[in-house]
């Protein structure tokens, strides 16, 4: 257990929750430690609240002695989102699971923070576009707003801000905060200030998504590139051509890493539209690709629903290989997407690291993929700094980290963006000034 | 330093990538309001730890590491292809081979060493049976119980006579029934279990059946390889091959929630999905239950007991009429946390041989 605040702070919780909802054990507190990224903090408590006056009082009490709170969901994050890195109390939202009211007319819903995303998926009608497709569905709306999370499907409808029309927050003074912006943002749209601020100004309790249609018409292609460059020509005639593409995602080195010399690269692109414009659009790419002697096949209809899944097909290379992944997110200016490929294949090399590359050339969004034996401490510390460095070059090639997954531990500093940090600094200090929520991450102090 | 565990097993703990996938079907995880201490991932995080040094072994995380529902649910979930459950199984056994046993196992263990079963207390072997039955050799059906079905002889005679309905030439197989080890090898006591293996081997050839039918699902399940299979999966099969047939359900009362096996390929679902009229509901992922909940049900029965609590609300959430459970195991320790009443919340709890002795009758 930690030092007398915490102590003090965890007492009067415990007085208002219950000591059932209170973990202070060490077996509990071990549990509490971990999340997908490998880092490991230990929280002095982790505490269970059953609505939003009980994460009001956490919080409140928590200011009042500051002791830094770190919001959690699933603990899926990549990047040590829920860890308690400066120490603290670990807040559980997972009770917080309700659905609080839904229009299935026009794909409305309003839902607490520790709704998981295959509960919420199930909530509307089959005619709107899940969230987070590509996901095992296990993360919880709170989480993934609060990191802005990203799927292959943001090339259409937007990362999780862009489907948040409505936010309750409770803010370090326990005030609860109801932002909403049902309409066209006539208003200074102030949503975007907390949905991707990663539970450093306040914890989502609830929030109110709006999920699009499902398009009349769909088509998928699977294209194989024998040349990974040959991608992002294909990027060039999409927008040439003005075609309107829900997903566009390439999996570099996946065969062959996976089959030891495969091709080199395999994708997926979705287009949507009008019946005649998928027709027009798909004949033109077909023809495209036939010239530069790409090949491809259409998806079969019945699985365009289930297409995005693929991405889950990348865990295969683990298993295959019986080896820990390593996963960092970028975006880059689309026409630098090429760059950063090149760097992540030089790094791999270098470090002596197989390594898999997803990359969805409209957004420029770059995942490096890294394999890596768990028990050789020095492949693990290899896999440490192949990360650091791909960090290094994304900022110096002038892209952001964290796109899709959250910035987290990999703090943005005053070098990678001056004007950002000046401005999230004041906006931090305005609201929590004593720095108690989630305290290491996303920016530095 | 930590507690030094066969290298391929550390590998296969630090290969977890965290993502919590394992956690989705875990009954206790669900039962526990999503406790992440409860379910498979933080046992593969936390045996990690103490492989590395980072985790203190007390008795408490002994006792931790070993009790589960040991229905293996979470080896399905796994995306990077750990076998979760078996690394979990594979961690006890090597801490059970270190001298590291916790005091419920060590419990279990004297139990089995005393009465030849790791429930021995419990049961006493062939009471539904005469008490100077012998097996007949070279039986056309061997009707093997499994420890559990001793304790419940309702079940074990409803059992019997629902096998009858397929053969006349049904032997059980009395009160010599070796313990089958099931149970042990999920508690990581890899040595008993194989000598039990021995002596089950031992006890088939002596009797010689042309084929067998376990009451005990996780028996069946550990044991394909001798030929023996569950009474769901038999049943199943006598009605493809018309020996049996279904009867319809007369009156409003059909709704069905099935608690299976964990083991099994859903044959009981499917067996029950025959019965005319029957509407059998769809439950959650984590509603299963056998012989692996013994440990559970034993060291922490108030833990067995929110498990049951949580059932009962899914199933008259589902407005259920009947609540059928598969497992003999199953049926004998909701029995008896229920201290014997049949009946909750207007839902008639029943065992799945009993129920069926309704439904279906002999073809012949």
């Amino acid at each position: 257990m930690a030092e007398e605040p915490a102590v003090k702070a965890v007492e009067e919780i415990a007085s208002q929750l219950g000591e059932k909802q209170v973990l202070l054990e060490d077996l509990d507190r071990s549990a509490y430690s971990y999340d997908a990224s490998g880092i490991q903090a230990i929280p002095s408590a982790v505490v269970r609240p059953s609505d939003i006056e009980d994460v009001a009082f956490i919080v409140e009490t928590a200011n009042k002695y500051s002791v830094p709170v770190v919001p959690r969901g699933s603990g899926t994050s990549l990047v040590g989102g829920p860890l308690p890195i400066e120490g603290g109390i670990v807040i559980d939202m997972q009770m917080m699971d309700r659905v609080i009211d839904k229009d299935e007319y026009s794909g409305l819903i309003r839902v607490e923070a520790g709704v998981k995303v295959l509960d919420l998926n199930k909530e509307l009608p089959d005619r709107f576009m899940p969230i987070n497709p590509d996901g095992a569905g296990f993360s919880t709306v709170g989480g993934l707003v609060a990191e802005d999370a990203a799927s292959p499907l943001s090339a259409k409808y937007g990362t999780m801000k862009d489907l948040v029309i409505g936010l309750e927050t409770i803010l370090p003074t326990g005030e609860s905060l109801m932002i909403e912006q049902p309409g066209p943002p006539s208003k200074w749209n102030t949503l975007g200030l907390l949905a991707g601020s990663e539970g450093t100004l306040g914890i989502i309790t609830s929030a109110y998504l709006r999920l699009p249609m499902k398009p009349e018409g769909r088509r998928a292609l699977r294209i194989e590139f024998a040349d990974v460059s040959d991608s992002i020509t294909v990027q060039t005639i999409v927008e040439r051509e003005r075609m309107d593409i829900v997903g566009f995602e390439v999996y570099h080195n996946y065969k062959e890493v996976l089959e030891e010399g495969g091709t080199e690269a395999i994708s997926y692109l979705e287009m949507a539209g009008r019946e005649e414009c998928v027709d027009l659009w798909s004949a033109r790419l077909g023809g495209a690709l036939d010239s530069m002697d790409i090949p491809y096949e259409e998806v079969d209809a019945s699985k365009t629903d289930d297409l995005w899944i693929e991405r889950r097909n990348l865990y295969e290379v683990a298993k295959k290989r019986e080896s820990a992944i390593k996963v960092v997110s970028m975006r880059v200016h689309p026409h630098l997407v090429r760059d950063a490929i090149q760097e992540i294949d030089r790094t791999g090399s270098r470090m002596k690291l197989p390594v898999v590359t997803v990359f969805d050339p409209p957004l420029g969004w770059v995942m490096a993929v890294f394999l890596y034996d768990p028990t050789s401490e020095k492949e693990v510390e290899r896999t440490e700094k192949a990360a650091q460095n791909i960090i290094g070059r994304t900022i110096s090639l002038g892209g952001s980290v964290g796109f899709g997954t959250g910035v987290g531990i990999n703090r943005i500093t005053r070098d990678m963006d001056e004007g950002f940090v000046s401005v999230l600094s004041r906006v931090k200090e305005a609201l929590d000034p004593n720095w108690i929520m989630n305290p290491g991450k996303l920016i530095e102090r | 330093m930590g507690v030094e565990f066969p290298e391929r097993l550390v590998r296969d703990l630090g290969r977890c990538i965290g993502c919590g996938a394992c956690n989705i079907p875990c009954p206790m995880f669900h039962v526990e309001d999503l406790r992440e201490t409860e379910g498979p991932r933080a046992r593969v995080k936390l045996l990690y730890m103490l492989s590395q040094g980072k985790m203190e072994l007390t008795e408490e995380f002994l006792s931790y590491i070993f009790t589960c529902m040991n229905c293996g649910l979470c080896s399905d979930f796994c995306p990077v292809g750990i076998d979760v459950f078996d690394a979990i199984v594979g961690s006890r056994s090597a801490l059970i081979d270190m001298g590291y046993v916790p005091l419920v196992t060590v419990d279990m263990r004297d139990v089995r060493r005393r009465t030849g079963s790791p429930i021995g207390d419990k049961v006493t072997k062939g009471v539904w049976l005469p008490p100077d039955y012998q097996p007949q050799k070279g039986a056309e059906l061997l009707f093997f119980g499994g420890c559990w079905m001793h304790a419940v002889p309702e079940v074990a005679l409803a059992t019997n006579r629902l096998l009858k309905r397929i053969t006349r030439k049904v032997v059980p197989a009395g009160t010599g029934e070796p313990c089958c080890g099931g149970l042990v090898h999920v508690i990581g006591e890899r040595d008993s279990s194989e000598e039990s293996r021995e002596e089950l081997k031992k006890f088939l050839s002596e009797l010689s059946p042309k084929s067998v039918v376990s009451g005990c699902s996780l028996c069946a399940n550990m044991f394909k390889d001798l030929g023996m299979k569950d009474v769901a999966s038999v049943i199943e099969q006598a009605l493809k091959d018309g020996k049996i047939r279904t009867k319809s359900i007369k009156g409003k009362k059909n709704r069905i929630f099935l608690v299976p096996t964990c083991r099994g390929d859903g044959a009981s679902r499917r067996v029950l999905n025959e019965i005319e009229n029957a509407r059998v509901l769809e439950v959650p992922e984590w509603v299963c239950c056998d012989c692996g909940a013994t440990l559970i049900h034993q060291a922490e029965p108030e833990k067995f007991d929110d498990w049951l609590s949580k059932l009962v609300d899914a199933a008259s959430d589902a407005d259920a009429d009947y609540i059928v459970i598969e497992e003999v195991a199953c049926y004998s320790m909701i029995y008896e946390a229920l201290e014997g009443r049949n009946k909750v919340r207007g839902m008639k709890i029943i065992s799945l041989p009993s129920f069926l002795l309704d439904y279906i009758s002999s073809s012949s």
